[in-house]
């Protein structure tokens, strides 16, 4: 007897641990929900942007009712590790943010939708060629970091861009004014601002683990312009290398900044939110900075605060251009089971309907034709504006972040050695050249 | 020979219900555990990035990349640090803190009670606070010097080549001092009470007490103390990761954030599992090693 009920206790613990063990659909229904006959349309999204929030995601479901979105938000940070594990897993979200490096890996791997036919279609609002209602240097901007990383090919339209992101330099007005500094035009007067913010006790910029290589990309695009420029393959075919005299004056003019005290001491592991609270507790006087992550400082910034942009100087004296441009790509899956309504929502990202019914893009670059910014705040972000004004350095350019593997080691290894002391500009460069000889 | 076989069948029918009750727990083994070791074992002699099939088999040439890394020798070296300062320190900061306690102290259950406090806090939550104590510019560490005019002495601790790793170790010593503190504690607490008083009767001094019956009584403990603490710091990741990502310049990396940096941050799976296969063999040899020196003691 009592062995019969210990028989029957092991079925019934079996039968609800094997219960547990119900075959999922690739979305992570219970296979016994699936094929109810319901037509609603779920999809995923992984975004590193805060600009698409749940917001944006609450909007677009309430004007197609039969789609559900299910929203996932990941720390720019984190990002190359949650993809990761997702396509390992093949659970590739149904639409994705993504960026250079991350964007033409995602490409070569056949992970993305080919866009081309869509972007001929009608945009969201149904008034307008989709492709047409971007601004075109931003379309091509976006196409031109495609063929940098992948030569020529049928298609180049894999994402679209989101925001016309553009980097300019954040400051407090009253603090200027309190010591008799102006907005530099020139890269002179902006390292004598610098100095004199410096010697008032402020942090004068901005720097933290995630963007640490904005600076030397900035000067890249001053000092190896002309060479790239006249000969944009001049990296594939070995005429340029990471050793050469432009790049290794780009790299010591990021050390030079760092030597005289104008970046943070902690800018090397800080993040981002770390640079922020510095800013709004007024130890860091001068923010460089996208508009997509100005919200938290609108938000807490003390009322004695008068904030302003400015585009940054080119160090080399050339027209400057700003980092950005395409940098913010959404982007379909290609094993997206829903792919019509994928690109519905990235209609939607895109759209006018989008940027004039989130509150929280009211302070980004819409990147679209004919859609217009209050003049107040057009006056605040002068700088982004004038930033965008100069044209972009292509995302690709000193191909530091042509894959995933040398834009991490670039970020979190090299160049924090290179700032320390611990490797020279040459060894650094040397260390590059290898790891890009291996990846071609 | 018919009987035994007869009796053999008649044990294994008697056990079915006992085999069917472990039944859940061998398949959560075999699902979570074996299973994806053997896929690891798989996925590190293939040249992978994640994502799909694996195509590219190298043999055992992810294991040389990892064994050929100065980098991985530096995050071995700094496990190992990190390993030593919490064993040395940790260790003897817990056993005066218990027997402190054991001595009898005012507020002695208070003071067991908050100094346990610190275990409890979780990980992520420590490394997060200890970030924005370090800080070099709104840290209190940095202002409490500058406010006791010892501002020269103000660092940006976790973002300079030295001053990281130690900064990391002080914070990781302080949470698990708590927990060596109760285990000592709480063994020196059954330790019976006429050892004492006999060493009491042959004039005996404090310092005798402890060098001679305490201690040796608490060796036992020590020892286990010891092995915990290597197998746990060679698992160590999540303060670390927060509070410096292995940086700057991996000048904190440790074997765990290694693997991590590989695998999530370069998309590279076979020289990660590489790596964490070589620090699994670490970790069994060293547990191998502590129960045959065990064992042969006994």
């Amino acid at each position: 007897m009592n062995r019969k009920l210990l028989m029957m206790l092991t079925a019934v613990v079996l039968m609800i641990v094997l219960a547990g063990c119900g075959a999922n659909d690739k979305n992570g229904n219970n296979s016994s929900e699936a094929g109810t006959g319901d037509e609603n349309v779920t999809l995923r999204v992984l975004s590193t942007n805060p600009l698409v929030s749940e917001e944006s995601m609450q909007l677009f479901m309430d004007q197609n009712p039969n789609i559900k979105v299910t929203y996932e938000y990941v720390p720019s940070s984190d990002y190359s590790a949650k993809f990761a594990a997702l396509a390992a897993s093949n659970a590739i979200p149904d639409v994705i943010w993504t960026q250079a490096g991350y964007y033409t890996d995602q490409i070569k791997q056949n992970l993305l939708l080919d866009l081309s036919e869509e972007l001929n279609g009608q945009n969201y609002e149904g008034d307008a060629v989709w492709s047409e209602t971007f601004v075109p240097a931003l379309l091509e901007n976006s196409r031109g970091t495609v063929k940098k990383a992948l030569g020529e090919r049928d298609s180049y339209d894999y994402g679209v861009p989101f925001t016309m992101t553009t980097i300019a330099v954040l400051y407090d007005k009253s603090v200027y004014e309190q010591l008799g500094l102006e907005e530099p035009t020139s890269w002179e007067q902006f390292m004598s601002n610098n100095e004199a913010l410096k010697a008032a006790g402020y942090t004068p910029l901005s720097m933290h683990n995630n963007w640490i290589d904005w600076y030397p990309r900035l000067f890249w695009d001053q000092y190896c312009r002309a060479d790239l420029e006249s000969n944009p393959n001049a990296f594939d075919e070995g005429a340029m290398t990471f050793s050469s005299e432009c790049v290794q004056q780009g790299l010591t003019s990021f050390k030079e900044l760092w030597d005289k005290g104008y970046l943070p001491e902690n800018g090397i592991t800080a993040d981002l939110e770390t640079m922020q609270q510095m800013f709004v507790q007024g130890k860091l006087a001068q923010f460089l900075i996208a508009p997509d992550k100005l919200e938290y400082i609108m938000n807490n910034a003390p009322d004695n605060m008068s904030l302003a942009t400015y585009a940054l100087p080119g160090i080399a004296g050339i027209p400057s251009r700003s980092l950005g441009g395409s940098s913010n790509v959404f982007a379909v899956s290609a094993s997206s089971e829903h792919p019509e309504e994928a690109v519905q929502l990235l209609k939607f990202l895109t759209s006018k309907t989008h940027f004039t019914g989130i509150e929280a893009l009211k302070y980004s670059n819409s990147g679209l034709v004919n859609l217009e910014v209050e003049p107040e705040l057009a006056q605040f972000l002068a700088g982004f504006t004038n930033a965008a004004a100069g044209g972009f350095s292509p995302d690709i350019l000193v191909p530091t972040n042509i894959t995933t593997e040398i834009n991490t080691a670039f970020k979190t290894d090299l160049l924090p050695r290179y700032l320390m002391g611990r490797i020279d500009a040459n060894e650094l460069g040397e260390q590059l050249q290898a790891m890009y000889e291996q990846a071609k | 020979m018919q009987s035994t076989a007869k009796k053999f069948w008649i044990d294994i029918k008697q056990s079915i219900p006992a085999y069917l009750l472990i039944l859940p727990t061998i398949a959560v083994f075999v699902i979570f555990l074996y299973t994806p070791f053997i896929n690891a074992i798989r996925i590190s002699m293939y040249k992978y990035n994640g994502i799909g099939e694996l195509t590219d088999y190298v043999g055992l040439d992810n294991y040389l990349i990892v064994l050929k890394d100065p980098k991985f020798y530096e995050a071995f070296f700094n496990t190992f640090k990190l390993i030593g300062a919490d064993a040395i320190l940790s260790i003897s900061i817990g056993f005066f803190l218990a027997y402190v306690l054991y001595r009898g102290i005012p507020l002695k259950r208070f003071f067991s009670t908050s100094l346990f406090i610190p275990y409890l806090i979780s990980m992520v939550v420590i490394g997060s606070i200890w970030r924005i104590i370090y800080d070099p510019t709104i840290g209190p560490i940095n202002q409490l010097l500058q406010l006791i005019g010892l501002g020269e002495w103000a660092q940006p601790w976790l973002s300079q080549y030295e001053t990281s790793l130690p900064a990391i170790i002080l914070t990781w010593i302080w949470h698990t001092i708590p927990f060596n503190m109760l285990i000592i504690y709480a063994n020196v607490m059954t330790m019976p009470s006429d050892f004492i008083e006999a060493a009491e009767m042959d004039g005996a001094t404090s310092w005798q007490k402890l060098r001679y019956i305490i201690v040796p009584y608490l060796l036992p403990t020590l020892l286990v103390l010891l092995l915990l603490t290597v197998t746990t710091d060679l698992r160590a990741f999540d303060m670390v990761w927060v509070m410096t990502q292995g940086g700057p310049g991996g000048a904190s990396e440790v074997i765990t954030s290694y693997v991590y940096r590989k695998a999530f941050s370069s998309q590279n799976f076979g020289v990660a599992t590489a790596a964490s296969i070589i620090m699994m063999l670490i970790m069994l040899s060293i547990t191998l090693t502590s129960q045959f020196l065990n064992r042969k003691k006994a």
